[in-house]
């Protein structure tokens, strides 16, 4: 996979996220009572969708804020735009240092210039994200197992008599079918929903009997809301994006939100002596600190400073929520979510810039195109019109057309006997990338007289350079710039005529690839037969 | 040695305190009524206890009985401590000016802080 996909992907998710925590943080302080805390936990759903899922929808109007630079469409996204504009920075860097004369400097940023466009310095920096991500889960991972093999060790035994009783009460009406298991455990500063799996719920042994079954509705809400699963959403937000501050910042504060969302629905029908004695329970968990932290898959319904005082009033002032202003948002929310996610352009803008083939990078994108084919129709009159620029004459056979996944054209044509007598394949742009015309005489070549060399009269030599350096021009305009000169790679005599294949390497250096041509000597002069952009940028 | 006593053991200790030694049926039946708690419960945090050193067991008679280890002061004492660092991070000072600007200091009370403050 390119790092670049993975810079897509970090970088769009992360701006969007942070955008929207940002704009969740003033709704949390000024609308919490008129939204509700479900709705506020559905706001907090929607960032983690869009901070787990890799997705990138069409967006006819992203190409209104996209520049024309990095034609590579797997970067063209928000990676590429960062790459282009950091290459900008760099280069005046070096020009600077070049200015100056600091040498020792200005080698220093050739070389970071060198390892950006190679992409060691993307695949360095994915690799330090990588550990990073390991090093968080093992984190997790340990803080887990270290907080279960404690909850494990203290555990004194599962409740039992009349509490038990109304607990399974409590959860008939909760509609929970099965209740979870329920442990005693001493010590434990808080009663805490536990696991994912196979979830149980921990007691403190110190629990007063008159509180203890509002700490087990709390828990069994919890179970109700699937927090335990959200748990898990949390703790993946914070391993992938574990660079960003703000998202640390979101896991705490949706956990907050849904100890809120479980309190009001544990209090909702509860008179207000009721409610103040369940904000008694809450302020006594208070004083006993070592909640599960946010790495830790548990709930807590420990809080302290201006968050408990947030929930205790919450508690005590109960508010209904204004449901239809709830669900406005919550529509608004995943309208919003859905734009998030639409960073594509379309394949018609994508043409308009010629996204070239993976392997022809460096030439497909120096060589200028002429022209923008959108159709087969107009794919096939491009052909045609290759056609006669190699062979002076219509095409004798029809032509067949395939538009590829990559935006590119193929065309080929067969005679009556099936036999293959000339492709090409071409850019929406214009520029080819392949032509071969396949004639009788490259029969002769599987002849047993054929006379190999790698040497050619000086004189000749020259004329096919030019010759070809003049069909280059023709075919593909600008491409002469980009490439030194053709030199001989072998030259084939059948006795009756003589074949030719040329190469030419590209003028910089750090790019593995070239033109090829492969043409035939006749009496008339000379006679392209192949000719191809081959190797990779 | 610090001593660890959770918020349920100390229910324990307060029935030794008043009396001891005594059985586990006793401590039971005086702490039932208010807890909930049943024999295992009760079973399962005297083993803790005896295995952390708060109490002992003398078990030559057929029924095992329960005698605190350290006194009431001694617990009080770790549990100040414990306070202290946890709100007041380890300094008594804050606490007193706490209390005294609430008005709910005694000249008793002054006394046991202090007392507190000297062997901390």
């Amino acid at each position: 996979m390119r790092s670049a996909y993975l810079y897509n992907f970090l970088i769009e998710a992360n701006i969007m996220a942070v955008i929207a925590i940002l704009l969740m943080i003033p709704l949390r302080r000024f609308f919490r009572k008129t939204l509700g805390n479900s709705a506020l936990c559905f706001g907090w759903l929607l960032i983690a969708i869009r901070l787990l899922l890799p997705l990138s929808l069409v967006n006819p109007l992203i190409h209104e804020i996209r520049s024309p630079f990095a034609a590579d469409a797997g970067i063209r996204p928000i990676a590429g735009q960062i790459k282009v504009r950091v290459g900008d920075v760099v280069e005046g860097i070096s020009d600077m240092f070049w200015k100056s004369e600091n040498r020792p400097a200005y080698d220093a940023v050739q070389r970071l210039t060198i390892d950006m466009e190679n992409a060691n310095v993307s695949i360095a920096l994915a690799k330090i994200w990588l550990v990073g991500v390991l090093l968080v889960a093992a984190w997790f991972l340990f803080s887990n197992i270290h907080f279960r093999m404690r909850l494990r060790a203290d555990r004194i035994e599962p409740i039992s008599g009349d509490l038990l009783e109304q607990y399974e009460t409590v959860c008939r009406q909760r509609g929970v079918k099965h209740p979870l298991p329920v442990y005693f455990t001493d010590p434990l500063p808080s009663a805490c929903l536990v696991g994912v799996f196979r979830p149980y719920i921990a007691l403190p042994l110190s629990a007063a009997p008159q509180d203890a079954i509002q700490v087990l509705t709390h828990e069994i809400c919890h179970y109700k809301n699937l927090d335990h699963l959200w748990g898990i959403l949390r703790l993946v937000c914070c391993m992938l994006h574990w660079f960003n501050p703000l998202v640390w910042m979101a896991a705490s504060m949706s956990r907050t939100d849904c100890e809120l969302r479980c309190d009001s629905s544990v209090t909702h029908s509860m008179s207000p002596e009721d409610r103040k004695s369940y904000a008694s329970v809450l302020v006594l968990a208070a004083s006993k600190r070592n909640a599960p932290g946010v790495g830790v898959l548990a709930t807590g319904m420990t809080m302290t400073g201006k968050r408990l005082k947030t929930r205790i009033l919450s508690v005590v002032e109960q508010h209904e929520p204004l449901h239809a202003l709830s669900i406005a948002f919550i529509l608004l929310a995943s309208m919003c979510l859905l734009g998030a996610f639409a960073t594509s352009e379309t394949r018609e803008q994508l043409m308009d810039i010629g996204w070239p083939m993976p392997a022809e990078h460096y030439l497909t994108e120096g060589i200028q195109g002429q022209t923008s084919i959108r159709s087969e129709e107009e794919a096939t009159e491009y052909a045609e019109k290759l056609w006669h620029t190699l062979t002076g004459s219509e095409p004798q056979y029809d032509l067949q057309v395939i538009h590829n996944d990559d935006m590119s054209w193929y065309a080929d044509c067969a005679d009556e006997s099936g036999q293959l007598r000339f492709s090409t394949s071409f850019l929406a742009n214009g520029v080819v990338c392949s032509l071969n015309l396949f004639t009788p005489e490259e029969a002769l070549l599987e002849g047993a007289e054929i006379i190999d060399s790698q040497f050619m009269d000086p004189a000749e030599m020259n004329l096919i350079r030019k010759w070809a350096a003049e069909q280059m021009e023709t075919l593909n305009p600008g491409s002469s710039r980009l490439v030194s000169e053709f030199q001989l790679l072998l030259m084939r005599d059948t006795g009756h005529t003589r074949f030719v294949s040329l190469h030419a390497d590209p003028k910089d250096s750090h790019y593995d690839c070239g033109i090829t041509l492969f043409l035939q000597i006749t009496s008339e002069g000379y006679r392209l037969l192949e000719m191809s952009l081959v190797g990779n940028g | 040695m610090s001593i660890q006593v959770t918020e349920a053991e100390w229910k324990i200790m307060e029935v030794l305190w008043d009396h001891a030694p005594r059985t586990m049926t006793e401590i039971t039946a005086v702490l039932s009524p208010t807890t909930g708690w049943t024999r295992h419960t009760v079973i399962t945090l005297l083993k803790r206890m005896v295995e952390k050193g708060t109490i002992s067991v003398d078990d030559s008679d057929r029924a095992k009985k329960y005698t605190p280890l350290v006194t009431r002061e001694e617990a009080s004492t770790e549990e100040t401590h414990k306070f202290l660092s946890h709100i007041f991070k380890g300094k008594a000072s804050l606490l007193v000016n706490q209390l005294v600007d609430s008005g709910d200091l005694t000249a008793d009370d002054l006394q046991q802080i202090l007392d507190v403050m000297r062997k901390k």
